[in-house]
């Protein structure tokens, strides 16, 4: 016991800790533990409010979809885990023991703050506003250039190091003694964690179509977060002496030694905690394997495509060695249009394409027998509308390749591409 | 009938072109490679520093009286080369070479600072664990700073010879990633040994 003691003035004897609990002392901020308990209700109260209420307007306007089901069953469910983690019964328990205080972070970091990122809460947030309202936010949003001060919130490497920093702080022995020792602290070590842990699971789900990181970014990340906030678990579990001996009355208890208490939280940080990186890492990893099959076709091509795709799909199944004639057919396109076209657009300055006059050019791969080719452009797979595609906007598809934006209008382009399926 | 041949901005470049160019994804490996080295050796320092007590700890809190301004200074080379790269990018040769310069100056006054530092402590490479870990890991980063002054160095020197332009800056972004990650580097070094004694992370008396 005398040991423990010892450990507890060496804890806080450090340069700082003085001068904060007199501060807090100063301004009153040492309040009860009910005090704290009901200020997160009553947050979580009027959030959860205004949530529902921007879902039954939603529901009003436009019908809800079962998309939005799940989002607002996640949102509920992450709003039940915040005050289950910051409710009374936990609360008490992890003052009492170490490990159980591990369970609130958890429950914080790893449950609660991906259901609610992956809920959207600002579009509900502000679908609970009369539109005028919601206008004038837009507009002063917009004359105040918010979007400037909101960026930090999404970098990526600022959100990693928020995320970090703060786990890494606030599970150091000194700040996490100040924190048991003063609620409001500890209320603020919480609002930490769930603050930037819900920037960091926003990240992770912001689509890149929307300016979020690639998949390869969001995996290094995840998994660099990982390593890196497992670590104080894993020290946890290995050292030999008690690091965190406020819980020295409360193990008693439950008839736990603080060293096994240690170890069970250190367990618990690590192995739930480390287990829930990796699905996410999983899921990252199974999302980029699919872009990359996706993007043999771009996104922009398969909308147009996808009437003629589903007629084209019977016949493919029926055999592969098979000629373009069929798929053509539901192009609509004039093949001996498209020849008089490609002299005039003067295709064959740079391709060698049969029957067209003066069509010898050695820029371009030449064109014989195209209408057989598996890819075009070495990248897309060749099909009418992807065909279509390259030839109006080839720099967008590749840009600076040798292939020049001709600016052509579709319907001509439509009859070059009819004219090239005849060439198998 | 008239033939279209398309043909680059400039004459052919010479090496790596654009901002992910092969270079770029060998530095960014290099990079994770060196992380996880410095990751491996300051869980060492960790391990060692939850170890029962009074085991070769100092019994003073590491002084920050040079370690402290000498993190200012590696911080502040990071954004003079930061400035440097964005120079290149707008194709503005001298704040290019006065970045890049300023950049590398700042890491040579980080150099002294730090031998002082390694002359000022009262333990030696081989007098106990503490030491050691200690100056392992300090001087680990100490040959990797070296080794992104001498990037840094001639960087400056091509930029000063106009080797670089808006086009052509791959290897400036190169070298710089080299040292925003030598800084990042410093920044956990500095925390573990300098920051957490003061957290409560460390052996009584």
């Amino acid at each position: 016991m005398l040991r423990i003691a010892n450990l507890d003035v060496v804890a806080l004897s450090t340069p700082g800790a003085d001068a904060i609990s007199a501060a807090l002392a100063f301004c009153g901020l040492t309040g009860s533990t009910s005090d704290g308990v009901a200020f997160s209700v009553m947050v979580l109260g009027a959030v959860t409010c205004c949530y529902t209420f921007g879902v039954f307007r939603l529901a009003h306007r436009r019908g809800v979809t079962a998309r939005d089901l799940r989002r607002i069953a996640a949102f509920l469910g992450g709003s039940a885990i915040v005050l289950a983690a910051m409710g009374p019964p936990l609360v008490a328990y992890g003052e009492q023991l170490f490990s159980m205080h591990m369970i609130q972070h958890m429950m914080l970091i790893i449950a609660a703050a991906p259901l609610i990122a992956w809920s959207r809460p600002k579009v509900m947030f502000l679908r609970a506003l009369p539109k005028e309202t919601r206008a004038n936010i837009g507009r002063s949003a917009r004359r105040l250039r918010l979007d400037r001060f909101m960026r930090p919130l999404r970098d990526p490497i600022l959100v990693w190091i928020a995320f970090c920093a703060g786990f890494v702080f606030w599970h150091t022995p000194g700040p996490y003694a100040l924190a048991m020792r003063y609620e409001s602290l500890g209320l603020l070590e919480h609002i930490t964690f769930l603050l930037t842990s819900l920037a960091f699971w926003m990240v992770i789900f912001r689509s890149s179509m929307r300016g979020g990181p690639g998949y390869g970014a969001k995996l290094l990340f995840v998994l660099t977060a990982a390593a890196l906030t497992d670590l104080p678990g894993a020290l946890m579990v290995f050292a030999p002496r008690p690091l965190y001996p406020e819980h020295a009355a409360g193990v008693a208890g439950w008839g736990l030694t603080l060293m096994q208490d240690q170890e069970i939280a250190g367990l618990v940080m690590w192995i739930p905690g480390g287990l829930a990186y990796l699905l996410v890492a999983a899921w990252l990893f199974v999302a980029w394997l699919r872009e990359a099959e996706n993007r043999a076709v771009l996104p922009g091509a398969r909308s147009i495509a996808n009437v003629t795709l589903l007629l084209l799909v019977a016949p493919a199944l029926t055999g592969c060695n098979r000629s373009r004639a069929e798929p053509i057919a539901n192009f609509n396109g004039d093949p001996e249009r498209g020849a008089t076209l490609i002299q005039k657009y003067g295709c064959g300055g740079c391709h060698d394409i049969p029957n067209i006059n003066d069509a010898e050019g050695n820029v371009g791969p030449p064109l014989s027998r195209i209408g057989n080719r598996i890819y075009i452009a070495g990248m897309l797979r060749n099909t009418p509308d992807n065909m279509l595609l390259w030839i109006r906007e080839p720099q967008r598809i590749v840009p600076g390749n040798a292939m020049p934006q001709m600016n052509i209008p579709e319907q001509d382009a439509r009859d070059i591409v009819a004219y090239l399926y005849t060439l198998n | 009938m008239s033939t279209v041949v398309a043909v680059s901005r400039r004459s052919l470049p010479v090496g790596s072109v654009g901002a992910h160019a092969i270079g770029w994804w060998g530095m960014v490996c290099a990079v994770l490679t060196e992380a996880a080295l410095f990751g491996y050796l300051l869980f060492s320092y960790f391990y060692f520093a939850i170890q029962p007590r009074q085991m070769a700890f100092p019994p003073q809190l590491p002084p920050l009286w040079l370690a402290a301004p000498n993190t200012v200074i590696l911080l502040a080379s990071s954004v003079a080369v930061w400035q440097g790269e964005r120079g290149a990018r707008r194709d503005s040769r001298a704040r290019q070479v006065i970045g890049l310069g300023v950049g590398f100056a700042l890491g040579v006054v980080f150099v002294g600072i730090q031998l002082l530092e390694w002359h000022s402590q009262p333990f030696g490479l081989s007098s106990n664990a503490y030491g050691s870990l200690f100056f392992t890991v300090t001087g680990f980063h100490m040959a990797h700073v070296i080794l992104g002054l001498l990037i840094l160095l001639s960087l400056t020197i091509w930029s000063a010879l106009g080797y670089f332009d808006r086009y052509y800056s791959a290897p400036i972004s190169i070298g710089v990633i080299y040292w925003h990650f030598v800084d990042a580097v410093w920044l956990a070094v500095f925390f573990s040994f300098y920051i957490t004694p003061y957290l409560g992370l460390r052996h009584g008396p």
